[in-house]
């Protein structure tokens, strides 16, 4: 499986990429972005199997780039890796086209469950 | 009128940043943080989607600097140097405000709509007086000590 993981912040890309070698998600390729406009233009080399993405970012949000995404017909499995938690804001999402929301701080665990299926069924 | 903040447990803080950390964090409630004019302090505010200031979080030098070096494993001395030189470095900083925002967390459930770290300082000196306004003016505070295992510990405060 290949995987976009879209946030401003290095180190949490590099922890999204440990947790998924932890969780012993099978992970062929992964590349990174730091903001949605980066990761549109990643996508025009890239095809990804999943979008992860952080919400709050600089230039375009996570939230933005899902609706680009969609909007654009690009149905490309997409999930929310983010401090923003409430219901409101997973509703929000969820009605964006979003397919999961996990809440920082996260867990191996928390990626297991949720992603697990996900890469099995790739 | 609701609560502006709902102050968290002691018990959930430590769960929540051992969480991120991936270690042991103790977490119990301290005396109040200094922000006086000769205190090193760093600082984040959270704001709401019309940039309405709804809560700060300030760390003392020692914490901001443990935060910083603990989320990306950095040894521990790296954070130590940040402490004895008295300022924190980029690299280290920029994980501290990772851990900034995590904290926004604290600030949604009584907040309508997006809460999200908004502009933060390294240096507690350089913080506007409509932050020191807000920090005053709250009721609604938690001051703690924080130890992160292997690393140390220091002061933080969330203020809704």
């Amino acid at each position: 499986m290949n995987i976009l993981i879209v946030d401003d912040s290095r180190t949490m890309r590099m922890m999204v990429r440990r947790t998924l070698r932890q969780a012993g998600l099978n992970v062929d390729n992964a590349v990174e972005a730091e903001n949605g406009k980066d990761a549109l233009d990643k996508l025009r080399d890239f095809k990804p199997d999943l979008i992860l993405s952080d919400w709050n970012m600089p230039e375009l949000d996570g939230l933005a780039l899902l609706r680009t995404l969609r909007t654009h017909r690009i149905m490309i499995p997409f999930g929310f890796v983010t401090a923003q938690g409430s219901p409101e804001m997973r509703e929000k999402a969820r009605l964006a086209g979003a397919n999961f929301l996990i809440s920082k701080p996260f867990t191996a665990d928390t990626f297991a469950e949720v992603l697990g299926p996900m890469i099995k069924a790739a | 009128m609701p609560p502006s903040f709902v102050v968290p447990d002691v018990k959930e803080i430590s769960k929540m940043l051992g969480i991120l950390l991936g270690r042991e964090v103790k977490v119990a409630k301290g005396d109040r943080i200094r922000t006086g004019a000769r205190d090193k302090y760093t600082l984040g505010v959270f704001v709401a989607e019309n940039q309405d200031i709804v809560g700060v979080c300030v760390t003392d030098f020692p914490l901001a600097s443990n935060f910083g070096a603990a989320l990306s494993l950095f040894p521990p001395h790296k954070a130590k140097k940040c402490i004895d030189e008295g300022e924190i470095e980029a690299t280290i900083w920029e994980n501290t405000l990772e851990v900034y925002n995590v904290v926004s967390r604290y600030f949604h459930d009584a907040h309508e709509g997006m809460v999200q770290l908004g502009p933060t300082w390294r240096d507690g000196e350089q913080v506007p007086v409509e932050v020191r306004k807000f920090m005053r003016a709250s009721t609604d505070r938690v001051d703690l000590i924080v130890n992160i295992n292997g690393y140390g510990h220091g002061a933080m405060a969330l203020i809704g």
